[in-house]
């Protein structure tokens, strides 16, 4: 007599969450970042269900993290030049230059669909550009905490934040990668650092473009993302538009929130002296951190992956300005790497 | 109140922190401090209601230190709970030698 093996228990099938597709189209850039904090405001009151939004910007602007202060951050004289609209997300994450070659995502739920007080789950929530991206024959993968790379090269970055008793995690996929703005942004204690900066940028950061050899096809990436949406099975995805709740929540409170300058440029936050006086992360473990030597009134700069000092250079105002580069077992430069590693690095 | 070894692993480094107002009195479960941990904004709320009386504003500065010493230089604030039944619902940290 043979013994059956016992039947696999069958699990029963959970039914998936019903989302909302609201698909944004082009608009201007205020709308494009921050149209989903009156969606977030409807999702945490349970109005609408958990809602996917797309759109894209008519134009370019610079986006600050929640915490970042636009006077610590921003290069005012290309803010002059350039007149970019700033706006100050709710998500966390450092300084973005957004374009018309970007397509903007955002996922808005409530906390049922989270993990009350833990981490948030980008990995999950990516899979869906991911898979998207993939099936349009660019090969990317997720890389922690909250990045979509190709190799080791960014082509979306992602960040999370609470509103209103909803969840959003937004990210970009970048179409083209104009690496030359992405550079000239940003608040520097020296100009000789900018060519350091844009060298950074381009090394590090990738595009749709640079990947396929053509340029993005957005109707195809919308596409592809509404279905990847199903497959990783967060939820059943169904089209629909703002209701007019969200449209004069976003009216009546989001515009002129965002066009108060109290609101878009917060003080910095208190530095203490061991910190350095700038840190630009570039894409993920990859920046410069810019430390002052008071002693020898200079300014001592490394390029860091992680906690690893890859390149040292050092400026000394007054002189010949320009970077001149520490080798390798020079005086201050096992001074440097110590720093940088007590200063975190980008970890 | 701070952060269990266990949670602040769980939320990553923390790079901004906003203590909340001292004399501040919160209502159980409203949001009393603003962090922001591996690129996300959270707003964390008191397990009791309560009067906030003293906090440390060394972590606005450096809040690494909730990484580094959750239990030692990387405590938050302390706040004088309403009555002191409703600390019976709060959440407690395991013993030190469980940790």
């Amino acid at each position: 007599m043979t013994e059956r093996s016992p039947r696999p228990r069958q699990r029963p099938r959970r039914s998936l969450p019903t989302w909302r597709l609201l698909d944004l189209g082009r608009c201007p850039p205020v709308r494009a970042v921050a149209f989903s904090e009156s969606v977030a405001r409807s999702v945490g009151r349970g109005d609408v269900p958990n809602t996917l939004l797309l759109a894209q910007s008519t134009r370019a602007c610079i986006s600050i993290g929640f915490h970042q202060s636009l006077d610590a951050e921003l290069d005012q004289s290309f803010l002059l030049r350039h007149r970019l609209p700033v706006i100050r997300r709710v998500e966390g994450g450092g300084t973005v230059f957004l374009d018309r070659d970007q397509l903007f995502y955002q996922f808005v739920y409530a906390d049922a669909e989270g993990s009350p007080g833990g981490p948030v789950d980008f990995a999950r929530y990516l899979s869906v550009p991911i898979d998207a991206l993939r099936s349009t024959g660019v090969r990317c993968a997720f890389r922690p905490p909250s990045d979509i790379v190709v190799g080791d090269r960014k082509l979306s970055g992602n960040a999370g934040g609470e509103w209103e008793g909803a969840h959003i995690i937004t990210g970009d996929v970048l179409g083209r990668c104009n690496s030359g703005a992405m550079a000239d942004l940003f608040r520097l204690p020296d100009p000789a650092l900018r060519p350091l900066l844009a060298r950074e940028v381009a090394r590090w950061m990738t595009s749709w473009e640079n990947e396929t050899g053509r340029p993005a096809s957005w109707h195809s990436l919308r596409t592809s993302i509404a279905k990847a949406f199903q497959s990783c099975r967060l939820g059943r995805l169904e089209k629909g538009k703002p209701t007019m709740d969200e449209e004069t929540t976003f009216r009546s409170e989001t515009l002129p929130r965002h066009s108060d300058p109290s609101w878009t440029n917060v003080p910095p936050l208190p530095r203490s002296a061991a910190q350095p006086v700038r840190r630009i992360r570039v894409a993920g473990p990859h920046g410069v951190v810019v430390f002052e030597e008071p002693e020898r009134a200079t300014l001592e700069v490394a390029v860091v992956n992680r906690r690893q000092v890859v390149d040292a250079y050092r400026i000394r105002p007054g002189e010949n300005r320009g970077l001149r580069r520490i080798p390798p077992g020079a005086l201050g430069r096992a001074e440097l790497a110590r720093r940088v590693r007590e200063a975190g690095g980008f970890d | 109140m701070g952060f269990t070894r266990a949670a602040q692993r769980r939320l990553g480094e923390l790079v901004y922190l906003r203590c909340p107002k001292i004399g501040r009195r919160y209502g159980p479960q409203e949001p009393a401090l603003t962090l922001e941990s591996e690129k996300c904004v959270r707003e964390l709320t008191l397990p009791v209601a309560g009067r906030v009386v003293e906090t440390n504003r060394e972590l606005e500065r450096d809040p690494s230190a909730v990484n580094r010493d959750p239990y030692g230089k990387g405590w938050v604030f302390v706040v004088r709970p309403q009555r002191s039944r409703t600390l019976e619902s709060a959440t407690q940290a395991p013993p030190r030698n469980a940790r």
